[in-house]
This record gives C-alpha cells, sequence and structure tokens, in this order.
C-alpha cells in the first residue's frame, strides 16, 4: 500500500525518523507510482531552486534598465523643470491668495450664522443683569423667602362648580386652541 | 370724596388699581431689575358646555426665572401652579408651567398629579394651560389659564396712555 502524499513529501524532505524512513524506501524501490511522485517532488524543488537564480536575473534586469532610463533622462530633461510636485514650489500670485483667503473667511462665518440654533426646550435659559451694588441684603432675602410673596396669587373657584380631571395637564398656544375646547 | 370717585369712570378706576398693584409689586425689585421685569397677565375660566361660566383676571410682575405662583382652590380641587419666565436674547421667550393638583372625586378619592410643561412663546402671545386636561368630548366644568406674557415697561406705558375707548373687561 503506497503511503500518504505528505508523508511521501516527509520522506523527500528527509525529515522521517527510523524505522519508518527505513521501510518507506524498501517501498519506493519496488512502487515505481511512489517513485513517480519522488521525481515529481524532485523536479519542483529544481525549479524553484531555478527561480532563485532567475530573481536575481531579473533584478539585475531592471538595474539596468534604470541605468539607461537615467542617462536618457539627463540628456532629455531641462534642470529645474522635471521636479517632483512634492519637492517642488508652486507660486501662487498674491491676489488668488487673498481670494482664496476672503472665500474661507466668508464660509467660515456663513457656517457660524447658519448654525442651527438649539431649541428652546435644551436651551441655556440663563441671564445676567448688572444692577447697582446691593445695600441691603436683608430685604432682598426677605423678598425672596417671604409667605407672602407678592408672586403668590390665590384664586378660589366658583364653589358649586365640582371638577373632574379630563386627562392630563395640557399647555397650547392660542393658535392651537378654539373655544370650544377642541384642539388642533 | 365720593363725588370724586363717582367722577372717575370704572374703566379708568380700574386701570388706575391695575397701575398701581403694578407698581407695588415693583417696588420690590432691586434698581435695575425693573427694566428686566415682565408681567404675567393671568386670566382663569370656568367653561362647561362650551359656556364661559367664570372668569377672573390677574396680573403678576415678576423676574425672569422668577415664578408666579397660583393656587387655585375649589370645591373640591386644589391645585398649585407656578409658571416661570424665561427670557432668552435669541428665539423665542420660554414659559415653564410646574404644578401639582389635588381633585377630591366623590366616591372615589383624591387623586393628585404633578406636571411640568415648558412652551415657547413671544411677547403678548395667548398661552393656555389646562390642569385638568381639555377633552372636546368631555362635558364636565372645565379649568383653563390664559396666559400672556409682556414687558413690565410696555405694560405701564399702556396704562399711562389708554386708548380713549379702552376698558378692562372681565
Amino acid at each position: 500500500m503506497c503511503p500518504d502524499r505528505q508523508i511521501l513529501s516527509v520522506y523527500f524532505d528527509n525529515e522521517l525518523d527510523s524505522p519508518w524512513k527505513e521501510k518507506l524506501a524498501a517501498h519506493i524501490e519496488g512502487c515505481p507510482r511512489c517513485r513517480a511522485r519522488l521525481e515529481l517532488y524532485r523536479n519542483a524543488r529544481e525549479a524553484f531552486d531555478g527561480d532563485a537564480a532567475g530573481d536575481a536575473a531579473v533584478e539585475a534586469a531592471c538595474g539596468r534598465i534604470l541605468e539607461n532610463l537615467e542617462a536618457a533622462g539627463e540628456t532629455r530633461r531641462k534642470p529645474g523643470v522635471f521636479v517632483k510636485f512634492w519637492r517642488g514650489r508652486i507660486s501662487v500670485p498674491f491676489p488668488a491668495a487673498a481670494a482664496a483667503g476672503l472665500v474661507l473667511a466668508a464660509a467660515f462665518a456663513l457656517l457660524l450664522v447658519l448654525r442651527p440654533q438649539d431649541p428652546p426646550q435644551m436651551a441655556d435659559m440663563g441671564m445676567e443683569v448688572q444692577t447697582s451694588p446691593v445695600t441691603d441684603m436683608a430685604s432682598l432675602l426677605e423678598y425672596l423667602n417671604g409667605d407672602n410673596s407678592p408672586d403668590m396669587v390665590i384664586i378660589k373657584l366658583p364653589e358649586t362648580t365640582v371638577f373632574k380631571s379630563a386627562g392630563e395637564p395640557r399647555i397650547i398656544r392660542a393658535s392651537d386652541y378654539s373655544r370650544n375646547g377642541a384642539k388642533r | 370724596m365720593k363725588r370724586l370717585l363717582r367722577a372717575v369712570k370704572p374703566e379708568f378706576g380700574a386701570a388706575f388699581f391695575f397701575l398701581l398693584a403694578l407698581n407695588a409689586g415693583a417696588q420690590e425689585f432691586l434698581p435695575g431689575l425693573k427694566e428686566q421685569a415682565v408681567v404675567l397677565n393671568i386670566t382663569t375660566r370656568v367653561a362647561e358646555n362650551q359656556q364661559e361660566l367664570w372668569n377672573a383676571t390677574n396680573s403678576k410682575v415678576t423676574l425672569p426665572g422668577r415664578p408666579v405662583s397660583v393656587k387655585l382652590v375649589g370645591e373640591n380641587v386644589v391645585m398649585d401652579i407656578q409658571f416661570t419666565p424665561y427670557l432668552r436674547g435669541k428665539g423665542p421667550n420660554v414659559l415653564i408651567a410646574q404644578g401639582q393638583i389635588w381633585v377630591n372625586i366623590p366616591n372615589e378619592g383624591v387623586s393628585y398629579k404633578t406636571t411640568m410643561k415648558t412652551i415657547p412663546l413671544e411677547f403678548g402671545e395667548q398661552i393656555y394651560f389646562f390642569p385638568l386636561g381639555s377633552n372636546p368630548q368631555d362635558s364636565n366644568p372645565r379649568i383653563e389659564l390664559q396666559i400672556v406674557l409682556k414687558r413690565y415697561e410696555d405694560v405701564i406705558k399702556e396704562s399711562e396712555d389708554p386708548p380713549p375707548d379702552s376698558g378692562t373687561g372681565g
């Protein structure tokens, strides 16, 4: 029975240990199929070894081509014209540069102006007012803390009316309100 | 004195007392804050079946960010609502309505609700707040509060120069 291809490959690479190595050698002696496969491996190895030599030849050829190209380029190019662009200097007329700067500044200003404003619900609604120096903090505290604050309104609803809840509290603008209570 | 009082038309009398009340409120402000003061005109209405049964109008001077508390006390309801105006340099002003609402429903007990609503508004714009909701199909009495935010200085100017046919209907 012929061995597996991988075992044969291992044997070919001389990595198979005894006593399998000897047994496989005896088999190969009497098996033309395995000998043919080993011959394939041998050819492949020689082909790869040959490529290594070919690579050196290609590199040598590339070197010669580059030398020829450089030699040809030296005779054709005018000095200072054919320069790699990232090494060269690009001269821009001053008016064009100024115009470009103005356009950039205008675009930036436009972006600031057109920036969407925060919705009122999310906005910072703080306010600061500069006032005269406060001399009487006690009266200020009395104003802020007093139970009889002028900001308190007590409304007595009609006593004969009994109310029921008709839903959740709502707040709407006049434009969304009609007298019969229907909302748009 | 009585003659003098009779001679004064009711409309002008009401305007006078309105102005007096506003000034009394404004006296509380620190110097420099009067210019920032605002007035909240609050009209409370009770309506039933599309008919207005009752109303009351109140005006309170306050500062932006300082709430005006309204306590509504009825036969079976108590509401504690705070209206806080905020002024914005850019964009509309904002009114925040916070409330606690107790309703005693016969045979059911007391229900308690809290609410916090925010709405953008312009000076002079009418805003409506319905603490008990506003179901159009409901035939029960409804409470609505109409709120109008004005600048204090503008209100004073209006009161000082009333139009010839102006009145204070209620």
